[in-house]
């Protein structure tokens, strides 16, 4: 039974046109239109300077470079929409690399190694997601004991050893697409990386966007009380949050172990905050509620177009930390403004 | 008469969007006297005191100190000239002990604080209030009249002229306010002029010299209190205009829906007993801390009761969550739009579909937007929601629209039982118009509605019946036919003649 609520009042028709076009406006303004446009913007500006930055090689290596990055991204976007904040996936992405190359050189069967990480990742993100929703600690003091953890644990336990003559088979991040032709056109052979990206960030945006729970990880994280009296369980929601980043960090481990033809046991270094600072420049507010999964991958191109430009225009790649942190300040910045124009 | 004033508000005005709080208010207070301040939840006591201490600027008129006009900025600058308040919830930090509370933010202590000096100091002041407590126990543990003693000798501490108390007896017991009312006679015998602010009748006349009464934004009137009687008080209080212009068609009511028995929440309230059937309004009445909204609250299961009974069309039911409650068809419109009813940064559509997302589900368990969007189309024309679009964040919107779309999403959850918490606080007269008119046709078509308000007019023009509430207790239900607000006044305030028949 549908409850016809009352009638009452001028109904405000609105013309159907005013509807697409505010829709349009919205779209137009939103994070991850325009960071398209400054994707392709630096492309035509860089590649007009330097015309070797738009070769098919130096484009593809763009995208690869930071696709396990944008990988994290995606359970990310959600933890961070949740709410929540998780700085222990460089630490993660490290150990569970370090597994999935050992498992590789002990005889374990290649799909071992590659599965076993991801499902690993899984059960931490199960781990601390138990520890935020239930026993209700902050989720920033969870993944930094977890970060000290994982990184004393993987330097105790290997010795900093390095593993390297993992079997040829193993190197699935240097797999690539059969190069094909369709209608005249030719595709180059795209790298894994790329693929698995662009997969997972659509598959996780349409998700975020047409499932309930993906709408309930919105609502919890803008504003969690009102989530809780519309009947959603925060905890579950944040259980299922973390739980899909462990899964995201898992491949994301995998993805980067197996570019390398050496696993160094180590962690690599503010890793964590690549994958949170494509995030953030990708829209997601770090007050929680808003942002995509689109928005955190472009940011991730973005990031690595910048660092391969640097080099296209003989400018020290040391600058490069200093445009990343610029980029940041302005979209934390038009996120708060935006906000504040809301709550006016 | 004679005294001076020390503090003068010549002809304040203060609107907020929609709102006139303040209209042309001129009052003053003397030294050594102890001034109250009376008037219902809305009339204009809380902005008149933001004013005082500088947290608001007024639109118009003028603040005088010993006749002289001063600026507020903010309230640290209104304490530097002597005018500190202190409130319900004392505002201490709890982790420092009762000697750094009590010189917190004086900045003359040099480089270096002086403990030895500081806890000598702290001493004298308590003992001149003739109060005892250890200036080196952290505050955290103290009682509430502990605290608020630390508050008042902090304000002594910075010189204080005029001290405001804004309900500073609402949480205690009647030996700690014997208590708190001997250190208000020593205040006012030092001199220091005293705006005093309570819901209890009693207490004015035990403790205050003059008293002054709002309304609507406005001063009323005053009175030294030798000169006056309560029903006079209370008289001013309610005003003589009738409730005017409510929307509300009376009809015989249907089956009985909720059956709420001795409904008890250990140190919330107690005894709650009321009936509810399709089609009627049972309003909420009751001021400041009467804790209606408490009630609602274990209604919808958020803070569920422990003891008593709630039948629902006659079967025991334990609410125990939300979620429980919206399977049990109850529905309730939060007091706080803001933090409990919306997320703000979801569209207008997200906001409306949340609570009965599993009804928009294709076969894939996917959400349909189409159906979404078709919802919340509907509600946009039933109710007349203002927004330029459907997309556009719930923030963005104006408290009425906002409050719209509160009320279509839980109408969309198609509830038996409505609770409205204070349903058009904060939006201007035209929506509330809208608002009255909705409610008014949400119990035309059955649903059991009930009202929680504090506007006195709103309870009195919409309510088939009112049950009245004062510090967690049933005082009275009372017909609307035959009732004046004096009566309903009366028993918010806790006054005898408050006595009648459910």
């Amino acid at each position: 039974m549908t409850t016809a609520a009352p009638t009452l009042g001028q109904p405000t028709r609105l013309s159907r046109s005013r509807g697409l076009a505010s829709r349009f406006l919205v779209f137009a303004t939103s994070q991850e239109f325009v960071l398209l446009l400054v994707v392709v913007l630096l492309f035509a500006v860089v590649g007009n300077t330097n015309p070797r930055y738009l070769a098919e090689r130096n484009v593809l290596n763009i995208f690869n470079g930071n696709a396990y990055i944008a990988v994290a991204a995606v359970g990310m976007t959600m933890v961070i929409i949740s709410r929540n904040i998780d700085i222990s996936v460089g630490s993660l992405i490290g150990v569970l690399g370090t597994v999935s190359g050992s498992l590789a050189i002990n005889g374990y069967p290649i799909w071992s190694s590659w599965l076993v990480p991801i499902l690993l990742g899984g059960v931490v993100g199960a781990v601390i997601g138990f520890m935020v929703a239930y026993l209700r600690i902050p989720s920033i003091v969870v993944t930094l004991g977890l970060l000290s953890i994982l990184k004393g644990g993987l330097i105790t336990v290997t010795n900093g050893a390095w593993i390297t003559d993992m079997p040829d088979t193993y190197f699935l991040a240097q797999m690539r697409t059969p190069e094909i032709s369709l209608l005249g056109i030719n595709i180059p052979a795209i790298p894994s990386p790329i693929v698995i990206m662009i997969v997972l960030t659509l598959l996780a945006a349409l998700w975020m966007r047409y499932s309930p729970t993906g709408r309930a990880i919105y609502a919890v994280g803008g504003n969690a009380e009102a989530a809780r009296l519309s009947g959603i369980s925060e905890k579950r929601i944040i259980m299922t949050v973390f739980i899909i980043n462990g899964l995201c960090v898992g491949i994301a481990a995998v993805l980067w172990a197996t570019q390398l033809s050496i696993i160094q046991s180590t962690v690599p270094a503010g890793l964590e905050l690549q994958v949170i600072t494509s995030a953030v420049v990708g829209g997601v507010s770090i007050m929680g509620g808003v942002g995509t999964t689109i928005g955190a991958m472009l940011a991730a191109i973005l990031l690595s177009a910048i660092n391969s430009a640097l080099v296209f225009i003989n400018v020290s790649p040391y600058w490069f930390r200093a445009v990343v942190g610029v980029l940041i300040l302005i979209t934390v910045l038009t996120d708060l403004l935006r906000r504040r124009r809301t709550q006016a | 008469m004679q005294k001076k004033p020390i503090l003068a508000l010549e002809h304040i005005s203060k609107n907020f969007p929609g709102v006139k709080a303040l209209d042309d208010v001129s009052f003053s207070l003397r030294a050594g006297e102890v001034h109250a301040l009376l008037g219902e939840n809305g009339a204009g006591k809380s902005t008149l005191i933001k004013i005082m201490t500088g947290i608001y600027r007024q639109d118009i008129g003028r603040i005088l100190l010993n006749g002289e006009e001063i600026h507020l900025h903010s309230s640290a600058h209104a304490q530097r000239y002597g005018i500190a308040a202190i409130y319900q919830e004392p505002m201490v930090f709890p982790d420092l002990n009762v000697a750094e509370n009590i010189f917190i933010g004086h900045t003359d202590q040099g480089l270096v604080v002086n403990w030895g000096g500081m806890y000598k100091k702290a001493e004298e002041i308590l003992s001149t209030l003739g109060v005892s407590l250890d200036v080196r126990s952290q505050t955290r543990g103290l009682t509430l009249a502990a605290q608020q003693m630390v508050e008042i000798a902090k304000a002594i501490s910075q010189d204080v002229r005029v001290l405001i108390m804004d309900e500073p007896t609402a949480s205690l017991s009647a030996h700690e306010v014997e208590q708190l009312f001997a250190l208000v006679r020593v205040l006012r015998d030092k001199g220091v002029a005293i705006l005093f602010i309570s819901h209890r009748m009693e207490e004015i006349f035990q403790i205050a010299d003059h008293v002054t009464i709002f309304r609507d934004g406005k001063r009323i009137s005053s009175y030294a209190i030798e000169e006056v009687q309560q029903e006079r008080l209370i008289q001013d209080m309610v005003g003589r205009e009738l409730e005017a212009m409510f929307v509300r068609d009376f009809r015989a009511h249907g089956d009985q829906v909720l059956s709420v028995r001795h409904l008890s929440k250990e140190g919330v309230f107690d005894d709650i007993t009321f009936d509810l059937h399709e089609g009627e309004i049972l309003g909420f009445a009751g001021l400041v801390g009467a804790r209606r909204t408490d009630v609602g609250l274990a209604l919808f299961g958020i803070e569920p009761a422990d003891g008593g009974e709630i039948l629902l069309r006659g079967k025991p039911v334990h609410i125990q969550s939300p979620a429980h409650a919206l399977e049990l068809k109850i529905a309730y419109v939060t007091e706080d739009r803001r933090q409990l009813g919306l997320s703000l940064s979801m569209s207008v559509i997200a906001n409306l579909s949340l609570p009965q997302l599993g009804k928009y589900l294709n076969l894939l368990g996917l959400i349909r937007r189409k159906h979404e969007i078709e919802t919340a189309e509907r509600y946009r024309q039933q109710l007349n929601i203002r927004t330029p679009s459907l997309w556009q964040e719930a923030g963005k919107l104006s408290g009425g629209n906002q409050q719209k779309v509160v009320l279509s999403k839980w109408l969309n959850t198609d509830p038996q039982v409505l609770i409205l918490d204070e349903p058009t606080r904060g939006i201007d007269v035209g929506a509330k118009a809208e608002v009255h008119q909705i409610i008014n046709d949400l119990a035309g078509k059955g649903i059991a509605i009930i009202l929680i308000s504090s506007d006195l007019p709103e309870v009195m023009g919409m309510s088939d019946r009112i049950l009245v509430m004062r510090e967690g207790r049933q005082m009275g239900i009372f017909k609307r036919a035959g009732t004046s607000r004096e009566q309903i006044i009366s028993a918010a305030m806790g006054m005898a003649e408050g006595e009648a028949g459910a």
